[in-house]
């Protein structure tokens, strides 16, 4: 009896589930049917959802119209550099902003909020030119190491390391582990899941930027997907089933990280109880 | 065979030597930008001395973010085709392009519409040179007014005439008091309105002093006339962002927006599609759009070949491609002579209103405020349609707010 009551509550969770899926999945399907479209049949009105022929054109073409093999690769080594430099140095900070003493230590954390509310505008320009003071236009290092620091990461990470129990550290204190054995011994284990989580939000944030690597390159050796998929939107007549195509490319690698880190996306969303 | 090794050498060199190497901005996507990097493929196979460096720039906004990154670290390219352009030139004192223009005998400026070099200008000197040039123009659907019993060939020339037709065109087809089916609706309404003061000789701005000028009577009389569109249910409250949707969905008689819907729209649409001069007020007038070619100076030999470049792209027989290709209005009247071009018109006569209707163009001097004035018009017009001011009101308000935005 009380089995049989889960069922059919479940059927009904079930079908709620059925139901945002697919229109969470939506999307999806309609980009990757019309990436093989052809121009006629994309643009036919009412929208047709199968392609009356179903075309590979699209591929070649978006590869001719841009280089998106360098694009990818940049966007590769672009972000996962960003996104291995900015969390490490995220957990260097948190640490010392969660567990260490020193002076000024609340006017730093205060600052590093601040940081949180500039929109990006604004920081822009000013940072375009200290890039630029750098001799560092149209290179990896001006798409990188602007990034490298994050007020996000950093007070996203410690709002998670200051719950660890002081316990554990004192114990690893008295087995002789100094700071760097501490934080990697005992603080970076225990925080798996956050970990897990700010890399993937930092690889999807930079995975998808677009204006920075857009004003800071200028040669198509140095430019970013993002820059790339921009080029088939036009103002009075984007080429969908291009631009369609060339996003079907781009977001496979996406999915792929995030089905690894879902599991700990999840996870510590429910234990820090923040959001994003 | 070693002497001819030598002279490949020394000619190698010599190439090598005098060429010149320019980098050049666009900010045209997708099709549009396959076009342009052609041309200028093209230019450099006539030019081989000159060697183009292409940078997308994105669209229009992201170009301007990126120059005006570029002007604060003094990281120019040599030209470019850039959105307000102007504002990135003559602004800055540079009227680089004036003095080529000036020059050189063989460039003919009185071919270009005079509306074109007014687009131009910054204070009154030109400082850039049209070229992705677009207009507003009247889109209409003839099955549409066909079925409101009205004579598809003759669309409306004037503003009277079009919200009589509009009228007739709007219809509740389920009862429940809101139209199903709309006369008219409007894109970009600052821009549609800018034609409205232009057509009933009301000034925009006043070019030497700043001075606002449509909240004057005439100013007064075309917001009144939009707020009784809405009255007269011609055209619907608050809903231009859906015109694009209403039209294509067969659900608008009258759409007006940019001339590069024409190329989108005609003969691939289930209904038939027509394209009309916008209608007159007491007199004709269309306000242009788009980006201008500019010159930022480095060397001489680099400018030589920036002006070179830009010269190239505004002949007649190569702009009136590029205007082919990418739906943009030609801005130089030789080009309507182009033997394509004429062809092109006869074979896509919805296109041949867009190229004529260019000796109606009218423009105002480029200033730095120009967006502010764009943002305040259509916040002001939308609070006429909505009741919330008077359409005198408005203007008086939205002219105040602007004018002290330019004494700031």
């Amino acid at each position: 009896m009380e089995a049989r009551k889960s069922v059919k509550k479940s059927w009904y969770v079930h079908l709620l589930l059925f139901t945002g899926t697919v229109l969470m999945i939506f999307p999806f399907i309609w980009m990757f049917l019309s990436a093989f479209k052809t121009d006629l049949d994309v643009f036919s009105y009412p929208p047709k959802w199968l392609p009356s022929t179903w075309t590979l054109e699209n591929f070649p073409r978006v590869l001719e119209m841009v280089p998106f093999v360098r694009y990818y690769l940049n966007s590769i080594v672009v972000t996962s550099s960003i996104t291995f430099g900015q969390v490490f140095l995220s957990i260097l900070a948190a640490y010392a902003l969660a567990r260490l003493h020193f002076p000024g230590k609340t006017a730093v954390t205060i600052l590093l909020l601040s940081t949180m509310i500039m929109p990006f505008q604004v920081t822009l320009v000013p940072m375009f030119m200290i890039v630029y003071k750098f001799g560092w236009i149209d290179t990896y290092q001006g798409l990188i190491v602007p990034f490298l620091f994050s007020g996000f990461s950093i007070f996203f990470l410690r709002q998670f390391f200051v719950t660890i129990p002081k316990d554990l550290e004192d114990a690893a204190k008295i087995d002789g582990c100094g700071y760097f054995g501490i934080l990697f011994n005992v603080i970076m284990p225990n925080s798996k899941a956050p970990i897990g989580t700010i890399s993937l939000f930092v690889f999807l944030t930079h995975w998808r930027s677009y204006l920075w690597p857009l004003v800071v390159t200028n040669s198509p050796e140095m430019r970013t997907l993002p820059v790339g998929l921009k080029y088939f939107v036009e103002e009075g007549g984007t080429q969908y089933n291009l631009m369609m195509a060339a996003s079907l490319m781009a977001i496979i690698p996406v999915l792929i990280v995030y089905i690894v880190a879902e599991r700990h996306l999840v996870k510590s969303t429910t234990l820090t109880g923040l959001k994003f | 065979m070693k002497r001819f090794l030598l002279v490949a050498l020394v000619v190698f060199l010599t190439i090598t030597a005098l060429s010149v190497e320019i980098v050049f901005w666009y900010p045209l996507s997708g099709s549009k930008g396959q076009v342009f990097k052609e041309l200028v493929a093209r230019f450099e196979k006539v030019y081989p001395d000159v060697k183009v460096k292409l940078v997308y720039t994105g669209k229009y906004s992201d170009t301007a973010q990126k120059v005006v990154s570029a002007l604060a670290t003094k990281s120019l390219p040599n030209g470019g085709i850039i959105p307000a352009g102007p504002i990135f030139t003559g602004a800055y004192g540079n009227y680089k392009i004036l003095e080529y223009i000036e020059s050189d005998s063989e460039f003919n400026m009185s071919d270009f519409y005079e509306v074109g070099w007014d687009y131009a200008k910054y204070k009154g000197k030109i400082c850039a040179i049209p070229y992705n040039i677009s207009t507003p123009v009247l889109i209409y659907n003839k099955e549409l007014m066909a079925e409101a019993g009205l004579d598809p060939s003759k669309p409306p020339e004037t503003w009277a005439e079009l919200l009589e037709y509009a009228k007739k065109i709007t219809k509740d087809l389920n009862d429940d008091g809101e139209p199903d089916v709309w006369g008219l609706n409007i894109k970009d309404t600052p821009w549609i309105f800018k034609a409205m003061l232009f057509q009933n000789d009301c000034g925009i701005i006043d070019s030497n002093t700043l001075t606002p000028l449509f909240d004057g009577p005439k100013g007064v009389e075309a917001a009144t006339f939009w707020k009784k569109l809405v009255d007269e249910k011609a055209m619907p409250v608050g809903m231009h962002n859906l015109a694009d949707k209403q039209f294509m969905s067969g659900t608008l008689g009258f759409y007006m927006g940019s001339s590069s819907r024409i190329g989108k729209w005609s003969g691939k649409l289930p209904f038939e599609v027509g394209v009309a001069f916008l209608p007159k007020m007491v007199k004709r007038a269309i306000p242009i759009g788009g980006a201008v070619l500019v010159l930022f100076p480095h060397s001489k030999a680099e400018d030589d070949a920036v002006w070179k470049l830009i010269k190239w792209l505004v002949s007649p027989e190569n702009l009136g491609e590029f205007c082919i290709m990418t739906g943009y209005i030609p801005i130089r009247k030789s080009v309507l002579e182009v033997p394509k071009v004429r062809k092109f018109m006869e074979e896509n006569p919805n296109y041949r209103v867009a190229f004529e209707q260019m000796k109606y163009g009218r423009a105002y001097w480029h200033f730095e405020q120009m967006g502010t004035m764009d943002a305040l018009l259509y916040e002001y017009l939308d609070k006429i349609e909505r009741g919330v001011l008077t359409p005198e009101e408005a203007m008086k308000e939205a002219a105040e707010k602007l004018r002290k935005e330019i004494e700031s």
